[in-house]
């Protein structure tokens, strides 16, 4: 399946929408767009030297976390007071790696990594082995903590401001088994540094293709990685009919396209050299951190509702919501996935509550599952967190159940929050 | 920026703009509204595009949060008012290449739409979306290898 693919298999545009923008364009009002004072260059100049020059300090000392968790995204007031400074740092294999940045709402943890390759010619990935908190091995969620999603220094993308190799920001999400919600704790954060096995082999088509197709960014951004590759010591670039992977891993070499993915199992391909252990204190956070403990179940005409958990935070927002059906069968508890549908979050007024720009996807839907021998469905929502905490949590559901259900089920799901 | 030049550039780009709508909004009708929207926003807001080399991320990104309120007011009216007994059917499905696209989650969907499909690099396109670059290589990693599942089981080459 080719990108051209997926372009024809959208549907041609249809004439009601190829109207509507001919009117709007046809309707466009003459009202000026806002003026631009003109200044005198001297004076702009001096701003914008200044301005370059706090953007600069800034961008230094915005934390990396928060980069790493909403990259171009805006922060909110609660978020940023989550955020604590951390300075943990160490050597393994000519990488200087450090936990520069934390954000943490007591139950969940993001971290920001930052990767400084000495000898930035000898290419190095980092993978995170392990958190534990307090000698407890703790869940990680990052993508970027995955070993085979490793982050290479120097850089083969440009992703983090300001734009750097080397050097190069990654992050972690991990969820603690208890929250902490007072005191103190130790984290401790394993680090594996991996080189190649064999030389490097670049096996992409790029390497070779007429580059003037591409719009100028994309063209930019090729231009980018190949310098990139090819700035790697004892690297070899494979002739456009030399692209198959497994022949070059026969001969020993460690094939890897510009995007930095190695074309194999990157645990025979890639031998790790090095591991690292850094720690540090992580305390019970002091910012907006919200929850709600249910005193009752709910109990509705088909089905009872049962909180297991919900916690809301600058952070994260997490709903785990059981409906358990009064017939305890399985096709009485798919009924009410059926039924509730896909669910919503919203304030206190029924408004869509507003996430800020974060990575986490979670599914919200129901699943039917079984527990100690009792159907039911369970939603298992987890979102980023909120831009602000509302003083109360909505839960509209818009499944295919009649109005009355579904007015039943929003009026009986209201829950106010209080500080953790 | 005139009317004669803006026009001529909504023209060009009215492919990636519909597909991009009909990625987020399930029904024509949506798409019509959202498009005829982010057209007079971009109009009124012309005056913030510094370099008309940016126009087509400039306006995608409009077309983006129109279609995102949109969704926000489409749930207000479901919490408000009363859900009429018989919904309007979804829009027939086209290809099972599209449908494997349509199901995949929004998160993902988008991404991979104006990555693959309308040719955005990867920064232009975090940039569109306001994430990391590396969010957006996570997430077209996650849509390829669950568009490939798909197509697989639907007997599609993926």
């Amino acid at each position: 399946m080719t990108p051209e693919d997926l372009k024809r298999s959208f549907p041609p545009m249809p004439d009601s929408c190829r109207n509507a923008l001919d009117a709007a364009l046809g309707a466009l009002p003459d009202a000026p767009p806002p003026a631009r004072t003109r200044l005198r260059m001297a004076p702009v100049l001096a701003l914008l030297l200044l301005t370059l020059m706090m953007a600069a300090a800034c961008a230094a000392a915005y934390p990396q976390v928060l980069r790493w968790l909403l990259g171009y995204g805006e922060s909110s007031a609660g978020l940023d007071a989550l955020v604590t400074p951390v300075s943990a740092s160490g050597e393994a294999d000519g990488i200087l790696i450090s936990v520069t940045s934390m954000v943490f709402d007591g139950r969940r943890l993001s971290y920001a990594i930052e990767l400084d390759n000495k000898q930035p010619a000898r290419p190095a990935a980092v993978a995170v082995r392990s958190t534990t908190v307090d000698g407890l091995g703790i869940q990680s969620e990052s993508a970027d903590a995955a070993y085979d999603l490793l982050k290479w220094v120097p850089s083969f993308h440009l992703d983090v401001l300001p734009v750097q190799r080397n050097p190069a920001v990654m992050g972690n999400t991990c969820e603690l088994r208890e929250p902490l919600d007072d005191g103190e704790a130790e984290v401790s954060v394993e680090f594996l540094v991996l080189r190649p096995s064999g030389p490097l082999v670049i096996l992409d088509e790029r390497m070779h293709e007429d580059l003037s197709g591409y719009d100028e960014a994309s063209r930019g951004e090729i231009e980018d990685q190949i310098a990139a590759v090819l700035s790697f010591e004892d690297v070899t670039v494979a002739e456009p009919d030399q692209q198959d992977a497994g022949i070059w891993i026969a001969q020993g070499y460690t094939p890897i396209d510009l995007s930095g993915s190695v074309l194999g199992d990157a645990g025979a391909l890639m031998t790790v050299t090095a591991s690292l252990t850094l720690s540090f204190p992580l305390r019970a956070p002091e910012g907006d951190v919200y929850g709600y403990m249910q005193d009752a179940p709910i109990v509705l005409e088909d089905c009872v509702a049962v909180i297991g958990e919900l916690d809301v935070s600058p952070l994260s927002t997490r709903l785990t919501l059981r409906l358990i059906p009064h017939q305890n069968t399985r096709e009485a508890a798919q009924s009410l996935c059926d039924t509730y549908g896909r669910l919503t979050l919203c304030d206190e007024s029924g408004a869509p509550v507003e996430y800020l720009s974060m990575d986490w996807l979670s599914s919200d839907t129901g699943s039917v599952r079984q527990s100690g021998g009792q159907w039911l469905c369970e939603y298992d929502i987890d979102m980023p967190g909120l831009s602000s905490i509302p003083s109360a949590l909505r839960v509209s559901a818009e499944g295919s159940g009649d109005a009355d259900t579904l007015d039943a089920f929003a009026e009986a799901m209201i829950f106010p929050l209080s500080a953790r | 920026m005139n009317k004669d030049t803006f026009s001529r550039m909504v023209t060009a780009h009215s492919g990636t703009l519909y597909r991009v709508a009909r990625t987020m909004l399930a029904s024509e009708d949506d798409c019509r509204d959202a498009l005829g929207e982010a057209v007079l926003r971009a109009w009124e807001s012309r005056g913030r595009l510094r370099d008309e080399t940016r126009f087509s991320p400039w306006i995608t990104r409009i077309l983006i949060n129109v279609c995102k309120s949109m969704h926000r007011r489409q749930r207000r009216i479901v919490l408000t008012e009363s859900i009429p007994e018989h919904a309007a059917p979804p829009d027939i499905r086209q290809s099972p290449v599209f449908d494997a696209l349509c199901a995949l989650p929004e998160p993902l969907r988008l991404p991979t739409v104006l990555h693959y499909v309308e040719g955005y690099s990867v920064e232009e396109t975090a940039d569109i979306l306001s994430l990391p670059g590396s969010t957006v290589r996570g997430r077209l990693a996650r849509a390829r290898a669950a568009l490939r599942l798909e197509l697989t089981e639907e007997g599609e080459k993926p």
